[in-house]
């Protein structure tokens, strides 16, 4: 198993930094193609801390640890925010909406996130330990 | 950010210019859509081929965009990449957007009548 560590600040230009090393541990990895379903669940877990967890103060720290076995990877995030990325978005669902039974000038326009969480990962956990949030990531290849 | 390429009767054709729409940059791109919405296009044609990626909050700006246009005209993307394709499918707003192929299909679906 191959580990890999990387620390950000809570922002989201760090964000996009902490994606393009994401993209960059798994290249020519077997879970290449993977990239966008990682990338993306990575982006909606980071930028909800970032906006929500941390309430946009950019003093917080986020770790991020990609752990790649042959047939598993492993995006294990963590947070030190007052609260766990289930409780700052508790209003959202991991369904999708059905955008069809939805009038236009009332289509939601955010509350998408952990649906797309969900939907991108083959596995999810949130745990909420006594001084951090831990985020799993789990995506076979 | 945005690039616009052509502006036609009431809609206009806008290249999208950035690699990324997303938490950092989604409200000065919505901003930006709206500004020519505010300046008389009813519809918007999006040339997303440019565009690598696109998250939840740029999915927010589109829809945004989408509902400020209102019911007089049209959000119409065009070539987006494979992966803004499948999280337009995901999130199911490839049934509230119009998406095209190529721009010209677009360009011709809006205006109505086949281009040269």
């Amino acid at each position: 198993m191959s580990s890999d560590l990387l620390t950000i600040a809570s922002t989201s230009l760090d964000v996009r930094r902490a994606l393009d090393w994401i993209a960059s541990q798994i290249s020519s990895s077997p879970f290449d193609h993977r990239r966008d379903d990682i990338t993306l669940a990575a982006s909606e877990v980071l930028n909800n801390i970032v906006r929500h967890g941390y309430a946009e103060a950019v003093n917080g720290r986020i770790d991020l640890e990609i752990r790649q076995t042959d047939t598993g990877l492993t995006l294990v995030i963590t947070d030190t925010a007052p609260l766990s990325l289930p409780e700052a978005i508790e209003s959202e669902t991991h369904d999708f909406p059905k955008i069809e039974d939805i009038p236009r000038d009332e289509l939601p326009e955010s509350g998408f996130g952990l649906a797309l969480i969900y939907a991108c990962a083959d596995g999810v956990t949130f745990e909420r330990l006594v001084d951090r949030n831990v985020t799993v990531l789990e995506f076979l290849s | 950010m945005i690039n616009l390429i052509e502006k036609r009767g009431s809609f206009a054709v806008v290249a999208i210019d950035i690699k990324r729409i997303d938490a950092q940059n989604a409200c000065m791109f919505r901003d930006e859509l709206t500004a020519l919405l505010n300046a008389g296009s009813a519809s918007l044609i999006l040339d997303m081929s440019a565009v690598e990626f696109v998250d939840s909050s740029g999915l927010g700006a589109l829809v945004g965009v989408f509902k400020s246009i209102g019911p007089r005209g049209d959000l119409a993307l065009a070539s987006p990449r494979p992966p803004v394709e499948k999280m337009l499918k995901l999130t199911r707003m490839d049934r509230v957007f119009r998406l095209f192929g190529t721009l010209r299909e677009a360009v011709e679906a809006i205006a109505g009548v086949g281009s040269s």
